[in-house]
């Protein structure tokens, strides 16, 4: 709470000024997890990568939730819309993948069967 | 009589709207329907909030598509990343970070009241911006030029560097000068007539700088991967290599270059150093970072590594300009030092040079072009993504540098206090929304393998 | 009201517990002296959430004209089997005036669904309704955020013009779905209206934003979340979903537009895209969006009921948390849209089940009104009348919509007059009659006149028959196998289609009757007073029409349903509110907000 912050009348209601070192090292933290995203590249993790990748950037993507936007001293509502944001895209990733995984197989069959007849098309 | 006033207040750019109904106790800054500051604050923050929910909902469309399209079609990905330089995400990832930084800095700043540093942090996050788009231009011109686009233009050729290293260079020329003479033009009217326009128009002019800066970095970075490419595995990789090759034979002729790139950089120093003060290490540290890293490549580009490394320092405290250099100079660990000295002068003969590069190129180029499949999925499924994803983002930044524009003018009008803030941190949680996008994108379609 | 007491003398027997409602200048009123160019300014660019509220109305209400005569001119169509009126004479030999007949009819069918759903439907409750009265019935100044409202308003407009753009240049006929790969290929103006419906929904958003954040930080201190009437859950639920689907749409038809002019070949097989995606994509939005048409009629219903009952509404928790229920489970079903579209059976199958979950927060509504009614002591006004229309048709509609979640049924009423009976008896039945509700409810208090009842309730009437007759008949259309969407039909069904056509009629006299009821009181109806109605929740508590600044003193906060201390007065023909006593836990609001607004 920093008395600079705040209106009279809500002394006890100041807004919570986030110190220097606390910027800097998220940034540094930020940055240092880039590197290690961009090196893990190089490295073939298999199906695991898609994770560990993604892991590392929601780990980033909470760091600057939490720390430059605030999250951290913010209104609870605040971060109750983002995670239910990040709920229903969750929720909208998951439906439309299940689908489409469980009905890709025909439209691969479809596919084949095209190309099939494109090659004897084309006599070669 | 009220509705006057509403009216008025309308055309008024500023979001002390209908203040003065009267209101005795409200300060200028309070709207009239709010009852305390604090309530002002929250309902900004929370609009704000619900906005960034709004827009990642939005992005979640295009990540559906992405997912959907990686799940089924996980080879056309892993081939089509080949394309894609990782450098130039990683690279646009940290200036981004670095303007998140700042953003958050200046909210900082504006807290306490420091009126200098929150304005500065804003023209720093703005360089970083158009360091961002700079370094797009030059994927996307690569892009264009190698036929890597969308679906129903996915048209895969060898780069043909005649034209787009001409473009690319007319491009810089045109918006640094540009953004010299713009960034020039504000600083003298900040110091006159108008302040607040004068700080808009400067910070225009420093969106500009730094997008020539970007072009240049973000060109640099890109040939030297495709020379180290094709260093590595020549003939292993089509894709890989064929950017590079274009470029291997032109090493003869382009040498040159660096000398004069030199003597430009030398005459660049003053012209453009009028907005950027303290400049003062700027050609220090742009000479450290070209001189061994430049890759030998079309006239133009070198000046601009000059004259851009030096528009960088422009926004005083940042570290990227530092980045960006130590970036370059990290990327192109193999290329030769620039010695020679020849004063080449005319664009025109380096685009001849060039073009006769680019064609010898593609006759010795063997490895084969991606072949488009018959029917369904192919690596334009992915570029129909990417452009998707990267240019909404795009349009993301550029309506972020007009809120940091409008922001901007609000400092230099005095308009924020500690007591009131909100649209500083409003615009800012926006910005860093942005970053939030990127920050999932540069994995999702850089790193792939 | 001055009554003879026992004795012979005359004495107001409420002495000071009476509260005088302060007058002022009316929000209508313009700055004396100011001219024609000054007074449209001042409207076009009022940031007064009741300015903007009524420009939406006369917006919506413009909308849902074009869109009703559209709808005429496919009925006519169907009048007879063959496809041979909407040639409008042209075409050198018959099968040539059916072609023409039948891209016309195509095309009307395409805007008629398009301009209600995206003009009409979803801006009618909240935008016009919801702006007028949400901060008022909050006891808010304004909304949040004023000029972000009016920005709202200025988008309708631009986006509908888009509309009026695809309506001139003619040629749209891909269904306001816009389904790939139609959309894609068809030579019609789909970008000019596919970018109508991005700036719609950029219009949608902000309202939404606007009234969560309204909702949450605008409410004085005795308004607390379980104070606020029905009607503000319902908008606040669909708030939510304006804000959370909405952009969704934006994405979808960025994407699609991308698709047309670009070809990038996400939704497009051909270019390895996928057209089932696009079905994805449209519903995530679409189906929510079928409630954000919804459950601001709800919450209409949930305030009409009761005052014309003179009774609390019953299981308030119940209706306020089915509202919130309905908003997130509305994001669970987009899939039955799909049942036939090459949806995945395990996909299909959830959706089946989540489908029917949603019936369960509706029903809960349907009940509670019910039970708010039961010995009631009920009053036939105009707006109870149409809410128990709404009552009658949305049940009909929602228990329809069962028969389609069902996988099995669906699959032989998918695509027919079934189908579009059920969204009419939902859309029309629910949302359309219980905007008719508000607005009879309402309309004293936005224009300070009083409408002709008995041709009002006669409208209502009329409106009611003639719906059902329109679209009952569908429903056995359906069944018996006519598929939606064409011109021309098999013989044997002609007579329902007749019935269908000859409901249109009644139906559409029933709406001018209102319209012109409502537009006489403008003119020549008798002045309002406060509170007509004997309704308890704050808006009565302002003058009609209220201020600008809508309350000169602040109201108290009461509970929004009890009408104990409302009493009326037959001098001035409407309900005074006496001073709440305190022992019932009533606080005055004034403690917290300032008396002088």
């Amino acid at each position: 709470m920093s008395s600079q912050a705040t209106d009279h009348a809500h002394d006890d209601h100041g807004h919570h000024v986030t110190s220097i070192t606390t910027l800097i090292a998220t940034f540094a933290a930020l940055v240092a997890l880039t590197f290690l995203t961009s090196a893990l590249a190089q490295v073939n993790l298999g199906r695991a990568d898609i994770w560990v990748t993604l892991g590392i950037a929601t780990v980033k993507a909470a760091l600057v939730a939490v720390f430059f936007m605030h999250l951290a001293h913010d209104k609870g509502f605040n971060a109750v819309i983002l995670l239910s944001t990040l709920g229903f895209a969750t929720l909208f990733i998951c439906f439309a993948l299940m689908d489409k995984g469980q009905y890709q197989p025909q439209i691969d069959d479809y596919n084949a069967d095209k190309r099939q007849a494109a090659a004897e098309m084309s006599g070669s | 009589m009220a509705t006057a006033e509403a009216i008025e207040s309308s055309t008024d750019a500023h979001a002390d709207d209908h203040s003065g109904h009267g209101d005795h106790d409200h300060p200028a800054w309070l709207a009239h329907h709010f009852e305390s500051p604090e309530q002002q604050f929250d309902a900004g923050k929370l609009g704000m909030w619900l906005f960034l929910a709004q827009e990642v909902l939005f992005f979640t469309g295009l990540f559906v598509a992405y997912a959907v399209y990686r799940a089924n079609y996980p080879e056309v990905f892993i081939n089509a990343h080949h394309y894609l330089n990782p450098v130039l995400g990683a690279f646009n990832t940290i200036v981004l970070l670095a303007s998140s930084l700042a953003i958050a800095w200046a909210v900082r700043a504006a807290q306490k009241g420091e009126n200098e540093l929150l304005m500065w942090l804003h023209v720093f996050t703005l360089g970083c911006a158009g360091l961002f788009m700079g370094v797009k231009t030059v994927e996307y011109a690569y892009k264009i030029d190698e036929g890597l686009l969308w679906a129903s233009m996915y048209n895969p050729q060898h780069l043909t560097d005649t034209g787009l290293h001409t473009q690319l260079g007319t491009f810089f020329w045109m918006t640094m000068t540009f953004g010299v003479i713009v960034g020039l033009a504000g600083w003298m009217l900040k110091g006159g007539k108008s302040v607040a326009w004068g700080w808009v128009i400067f910070s225009i002019g420093v969106i500009l700088m730094s997008t020539a800066a970007g072009v240049v970095v973000a060109n640099a970075i890109q040939v030297s991967s495709m020379e180290a490419d094709h260093g590595q595995h020549a003939s292993a990789d089509g894709h890989d290599g064929h950017g590079a090759a274009a470029h291997g034979d032109e090493h003869g002729s382009s040498h040159a270059e660096e000398g004069h790139a030199k003597e430009g950089h030398a005459d660049d120093d003053h012209s453009s150093d009028g907005p950027a003060a303290d400049g003062h290490h700027g050609s220090d540290h742009a000479e450290e970072a070209l001189a061994p890293g430049v890759l030998p490549k079309p006239e133009g580009e070198e000046q601009m590594g000059a004259a851009a490394e030096e528009a960088e320092p422009s926004e005083d405290t940042e570290p990227t300009a530092e980045d960006a250099a130590e970036e370059a100079t990290a990327e192109e660990p193999t290329a030769e030092p620039a010695g020679e000295t020849e004063a080449a002068s005319e664009p025109a003969a380096e685009g001849e040079a060039a073009e006769e590069g680019g064609a010898e190129a593609a006759e010795t180029e063997e490895a084969p072009v991606a072949a488009k499949p018959v029917y369904g999925a192919n690596e334009g499924n992915f570029f129909s993504i990417y452009f998707a994803m990267t240019g909404v983002h795009a349009i993301h930044i550029f309506a972020g540098m007009i809120a940091f524009l409008w922001i901007i003018y609000r400092i230099a009008k005095r308009n924020f206090s500690p007591e009131f803030y909100g649209p500083v941190e409003f615009v800012g949680l926006y910005w860093h929304l942005v970053d939030l996008v990127w920050i999932y994108l540069f994995p999702l379609l850089y790193l792939i393998h | 009201m001055i009554t003879q007491s026992k004795d012979g003398e005359f004495v107001d027997p409420y002495g000071d517990r009476r509260i005088e409602i302060p007058q002022g200048p009316s929000y209508l009123s313009d700055p004396p002296g100011s001219t024609l160019w000054q007074r449209v300014k001042l409207w076009a660019f009022t940031v007064d959430h009741k300015r903007i509220g009524v420009m939406y109305l006369v917006g919506i209400l413009s909308a849902f004209l074009i869109g009703g005569i559209m709808a005429g001119l496919v009925r006519m169509e169907l009048w007879t089997p063959g496809a041979d009126l909407l040639n409008f004479g042209a075409g050198a030999n018959p099968e040539e005036a059916a072609t023409i007949a039948k891209d016309k009819y195509n095309e009307f069918f395409t805007l008629h669904g398009a301009i209600m759903t995206f003009l009409f439907i979803i801006p009618s409750i909240p935008a016009a309704l919801g702006n007028f009265f949400l901060p008022m019935m909050l006891g808010a100044k304004d909304v949040a955020f004023p000029k972000l409202n009016l920005a709202s308003f200025h988008l309708w407009v631009f986006g509908a013009l888009f509309f009026v753009g695809a309506l001139l240049t003619t040629g749209l006929d891909t269904g306001w779905t816009f389904y790939t790969p139609y959309s894609t290929t068809t030579s019609g103006p789909v970008i000019a209206a596919t970018t109508g419906v991005f700036i719609l929904g950029f219009s949608s958003i902000f309202t939404g934003i606007n009234f969560v954040v309204t909702v949450n930080t605008m409410r004085p201190k005795g308004m607390t979340w379980f104070k606020m009437p029905l009607l503000l859950w319902g908008l606040y639920s669909t708030a939510i979903i304006q804000v959370l689907a909405t952009p969704v749409l934006a994405i979808t038809v960025l994407l699609l537009t991308a698709e047309k002019a670009l070809g990038i070949g996400i939704f497009d097989p051909a270019k390895g895209g996928d057209p089932v995606l696009y079905q994805h994509f449209f519903w995530f939005y679409s189906h929510p969006a079928v409630y954000i048409m919804i459950l601001p009629a709800m919450g209409v219903i949930s305030e009409t009921i009761p005052v014309y009952c003179r009774k609390h509404i019953f299981g308030y928790r119940f209706i306020a948390y089915s509202s919130i229920a309905i908003a997130l489970l509305g994001f669970l079903v987009w899939g039955h849209h799909m049942f036939t579209s090459s949806q995945s059976p395990l996909a299909v199958v959830l959706f089946s089940f989540l489908t029917f979950s949603v019936s369960i927060p509706s029903a809960i509504k349907v009940f509670n009104w019910l039970a708010t009614m039961y010995k009631g002591s009920i009053s036939l006004k105009t707006p109870m009348c149409y809410a128990l229309s709404f009552m009658s048709l949305f049940t009909i509609g929602g228990l329809t919509g069962l028969y389609l979640g069902s996988l099995s049924v669906d699959e032989h009423l998918h695509d027919t007059y079934f189908i579009v009976a059920h969204f009419h008896y939902v859309m029309m039945g629910g949302t359309l009659i219980a905007f008719l509700a508000g607005i009879h409810h309402w309309w004293p208090k936005m224009f300070g006149k009083m409408y002709n009842e008995t041709l009002a309730r006669i409208a209502c009437l009329l409106v009611f028959v003639g719906f059902n007759v329109t679209f009952f008949p569908q429903f056995i259309l359906g069944t018996r196998g006519m598929p939606r969407r064409y011109a021309s039909y098999e013989p044997e069904y002609q007579f329902l289609h007749q019935l269908s056509t000859c409901g249109f009629f009644i139906l559409g006299s029933g709406l001018f009757l209102a319209a012109g009821v409502l537009l006489y009181s403008l003119l020549w109806g008798k002045k309002a007073p406060a509170n007509p109605w004997g309704a308890a929740t704050l808006e009565w508590k302002c003058c009609s029409p209220p201020t600008h600044h809508n309350f000169e003193t602040m109201p108290w906060v009461g509970s929004p349903y009890v009408y104990d201390d409302f009493v009326y007065d037959p001098d001035e023909e409407g309900y005074f509110e006496l001073l709440p006593d305190l022992s019932r836990g009533n606080k005055p609001a004034e403690e917290t907000v300032p008396a002088q607004v």
